[in-house]
């Protein structure tokens, strides 16, 4: 059960929804959210791949993949937080100041 | 079927339930919540696959640090529940699911197609995935060894010195990650130091006062309208001092409740 | 040299991955990087009114670190060095990127003062977040693993992200730097997506043994593995997000519109720049058989790139959006260049065609930072006069500021690609390298391309040189003087004449750059 293709099987499924989660939510929170997920199903095949080869080159990538996301959501929340001082509503199509 | 893989298999059906969740709840709230779920799930599939150490900081980072800074934002900002999904227009609501689908078949396609699985692929064994690794691994050494015999460039300190029944145990992985990998990881650690700095700068109050603001037409852009100035502070300040305002935000609260 | 790497070994007696060497190789990237975190203490400690020395701190970095790269390329002008365990390559493709991303540093330090001070943005972080960018474009320059391609985008994005959102009372600002970070991060998830899988496809994130790896594969069957395909379909729709390629650049126009322009400048040259130095070390180093593949992807997009960018920058009033357009326009031309890299069958031996493909990209890519920068250096001194950024506000330029027009000419006819400027070569060798892979048709859609683009450049000269400068402008006319943004625009303007009336120099180092490429795809092919 434990094969690896199901699990990257699984690792698609996840990243797919993510995908969706993204196109289909407005809240810029949720598509956040959304590519959060998606770089976990990434990590789910880095694993996977990792214990394939036997090697720690693909946990090592997840770390990094890890510590990248935690940045981003740093840095992401700071923006959707300025963003807020603008505007009482956040959701994506409301963002039409610029328009061309 | 053994024990390990029927918590497999729940971990798995758990983790897609739950990100599915992800999209389809109305609150974000219940979004991150779902997500939690989703990510603690995913951990238990890592441990699993024997990288106790990642899952471990699946459950530090991504619960534990991430989502709970998510949740502080939600709170921060009172987000609304967002439309109902049947309520999106069809573009929204059609080429999303759509994209996925395909995108899904095309990577299944990918993974039942590809050569490794067809060829044996299946190393991961049932019930012993240790084993499974060491077998494995001694098939990459072999590999390795191959390449390196094909041309004069050859990588140093990587194709060595890894033993494959070490891996995912964390000392092992903590000695690469400070020697072979000691380059991506002090470059990982630089981006957290410009996310810190980054999210200051970004986030932090204005220390300018409105009225000294430039007009809006003088910085440059032509916006559409004249933005709406004011920190989360002054924002209080007003509705504290406008009486309807104030009346207004309670109904709307109320309504919210409602829901 | 080998001084340290002794002390190092008495020290540390135990089995390392690296030496005293390896930091040698990384010494401009070292000093980028401590000049960076000085800017953030000495930001703290500098009154508020010498805060204008932090200028020139960052510009000492970025010239200790253009000195140090000089320094490298005279001990050793063939240099190939594999540093850290395979992540850090220094060789002549790393070189002239570091050339690439540190004149953009140093350029985009002296735009921005002026601007920035009157916009009341917060100068220590600005510069040192945009010191951050540069080291992560240096580091992408430079890697030789998947890794380290990784984690130097990442950087160079975050940064960039942060920088487009610093302008906190300025709602555009905002909502470009949401825009840009959302789709940003998708990218990066998708192109990280596509690294797992090649290293799940290859058993290595080294680029030089991804290379052999699929070579291997490659020999044994005929037919290509689809694991390997979907892998490179991926990293090419992340790459397409970061160099902003048609179907992915609809972050592009906003995020330009919504940053500070200085800021826009950067960003237009310095990601772009990176995301085909990312391009070209994962695709030349780690799929070179799967050239036929991959370049013809790029062809398509390249029409698409180019035709959407100048078609769409027409209708532009804002000229900071139009240089939005103009920006992905080029990101085509470019691409026209990698396209040119393409192989009949796997693995050929027609090195000096290929070499001319990859070094019009990096020639092409240096004249970019030069033009554009300067064009949106203009910008910002009229923004800095009188505020507007339309193209009727370059009405009358050249009465008030005969200077200023005149080298917004220079930067627009470059753009254009009209002859005695640099731009003209950079389209020349990019043309050339895709005419010489039998790549007419894609050649000449381009040239109908930049005939197009002079409509829209030549239409704010025509502004600048024969409308008359409304009596509103007038008004709101306030005489700013900038010792650095005058410095920036001198540097571009000589640039320009020197890469129009000779190129020769700056095209042989190009072609030392391209080389060290070709070593390594050779030897993945098992050739000598």
């Amino acid at each position: 059960m434990t094969s690896i293709t199901f699990t990257l099987v699984i690792s698609a499924i996840v990243f797919a929804v993510g995908t969706v989660g993204v196109l289909l939510r407005r809240n810029p929170l949720v598509q956040f959210m959304s590519i959060e997920l998606m770089l976990n199903a990434v990590n789910l095949a880095f694993i996977s791949f990792s214990g394939r080869f036997g090697t720690s080159e693909g946990q090592v990538f997840v770390l990094l993949v890890l510590t990248v996301a935690a940045a981003e959501a740093v840095v992401g929340l700071a923006i959707i937080v300025a963003m807020f001082r603008h505007r009482r509503r956040i959701d994506v199509d409301d963002i039409h100041a610029m328009q061309g | 079927m053994a024990l390990e893989q029927l918590v497999f298999l729940v971990f798995a059906l758990l983790a897609i339930v739950t990100s599915l969740g992800l999209v389809i709840f109305k609150d974000p709230v219940h979004c991150a919540l779902s997500l939690v779920f989703a990510f603690a799930n995913i951990a238990g599939v890592y441990i699993l696959l024997g990288a106790e150490f990642i899952a471990a900081i699946q459950v530090l980072v991504y619960s534990g640090a991430i989502l709970v800074l998510f949740l502080f934002v939600m709170m921060l900002l009172q987000v609304r529940p967002g439309p109902s999904l049947n309520r999106l227009r069809f573009f929204q609501s059609g080429f999303g699911p759509v994209l996925g689908v395909a995108f899904l078949v095309e990577v299944v396609l990918v993974v039942l197609t590809s050569g490794f699985v067809l060829n044996g692929g299946n190393i991961t064994k049932p019930n012993n995935t240790q084993a499974a690794k060491m077998q494995a691994g001694v098939e990459y050494s072999v590999s390795v060894n191959v390449i390196q015999a094909a041309g004069p460039l050859t990588i140093q300190g990587k194709a060595d010195g890894i033993q494959p029944n070490t891996v995912g145990h964390t000392a092992a992985l903590g000695k690469e990650l400070y020697s072979t990998y000691l380059f991506p990881f002090e470059v990982a650690s630089i981006i957290l130091l410009i996310a810190a700095i980054g999210a200051i700068v970004i986030a932090r109050r204005s220390l300018v006062s409105d009225e000294e603001e430039d007009h809006p037409k003088r910085r440059g852009i032509s916006l559409g309208s004249v933005p709406a100035q004011g920190s989360l502070q002054a924002f209080e300040v007003e509705r504290q001092t406008s009486q309807s305002q104030r009346r207004k935000e309670a109904k709307k609260r109320t309504v919210i409740l409602k829901k | 040299m080998s001084f340290l790497n002794g002390i190092l070994s008495q020290v540390q007696p135990t089995k390392l991955s690296f030496t005293g060497d390896d930091f040698m190789y990384i010494l401009p990237e070292f000093i980028v990087l401590v000049t960076a975190c000085l800017l953030v203490i000495v930001d703290l400690i500098l009154p508020k009114k010498s805060r204008g020395g932090l200028a020139w701190l960052a510009l000492l970095g970025y010239v200790g670190a253009l000195a140090a790269a000089g320094y490298l390329y005279y001990a050793d002008a063939t240099i190939s060095h594999t540093t850290f365990s395979g992540m850090f390559v220094r060789d002549n493709f790393t070189l002239f990127n570091e050339i690439i991303f540190l004149i953009t540093g140093i350029l985009g330090i002296l735009i921005s003062p002026t601007y920035s001070l009157k916009r009341k943005i917060p100068l220590g972080e600005l510069y040192s977040i945009q010191a951050f960018s540069v080291l992560g474009m240096m580091i992408v320059g430079g890697s030789g693993d998947l890794m380290a391609v990784f984690v130097g985008i990442e950087l160079s994005s975050i940064a960039v992200y942060i920088l487009t959102g610093f302008a906190r009372n300025d709602r555009g600002s905002a909502e470009g730097a949401l825009k840009y970070f959302l789709l940003g991060i998708m990218a990066t998830a998708i192109l990280v997506y596509g690294m797992a899988w090649t290293f799940g496809m290859t058993g290595s994130t080294n680029l030089r043994e991804i290379g052999r790896q699929i070579a291997s594969q490659h020999s044994t069957s005929s037919n290509m593995d689809s694991g390997i395909t979907f892998a490179m379909l991926l990293l090419l729709v992340g790459f397409g997000f970061k160099i902003a390629a048609v179907p992915f650049h609809v972050w592009t126009p906003d995020a330009y519109e919504g940053a500070p322009t200085p800021i826009s400048a950067f960003m237009s040259v310095g990601p772009k720049a990176a995301g085909f130095a990312a391009l070209i070390r994962v695709m030349v180093e780690g799929m070179p058989t799967l050239s036929n593949q991959w370049t013809i992807i790029i062809a398509v997009l390249a029409v698409l790139t180019m035709t959407l960018g100048n078609v769409v920058a027409i209708a532009q009033n804002s000229v900071k959006r139009m240089l939005a357009y103009s920006s992905i326009a080029h990101t085509g031309y470019i691409m026209v260049g990698v396209a040119a890299y393409v192989n009949s069958n796997g693995v050929d031996t027609n090195v000096a065609r290929q070499n001319d493909s990859i070094s019009s990209v990096l020639i092409y890519s240096l004249i970019y930072v030069f033009m554009n920068i300067g064009a949106f250096g203009i910008l910002i001194y009229l923004q800095n006069q009188q505020g507007g950024a339309e193209v009727d506000d370059f009405n009358g330029l050249a009465r008030w500021s005969p200077i200023a027009a005149l080298a917004m000419a220079l930067c627009l006819f470059s753009l254009a690609g009209i002859p005695p400027t640099g731009g003209f070569f950079g389209k020349f060798f990019v043309f050339r390298a895709a005419i010489n892979s039998n790549l007419l048709w894609l050649t000449i859609i381009g040239a109908l391309n930049s005939a197009v683009s002079a409509f829209f450049y030549l239409r704010v000269v025509v502004a600048m040189y024969f409308n008359p400068q409304s009596e509103e402008s007038k008004s709101k006319l306030v005489p700013t003087r900038s010792f650095f943004l005058t410095a920036a625009l001198v540097i571009i303007c000589v640039a320009i004449l020197v890469l129009g009336l000779y190129p020769d120099p700056a095209l042989k180092l190009a072609q030392d750059g391209a080389t060290p490429l070709f070593q390594v795809v050779k030897a993945a092919a098992g050739q000598p």
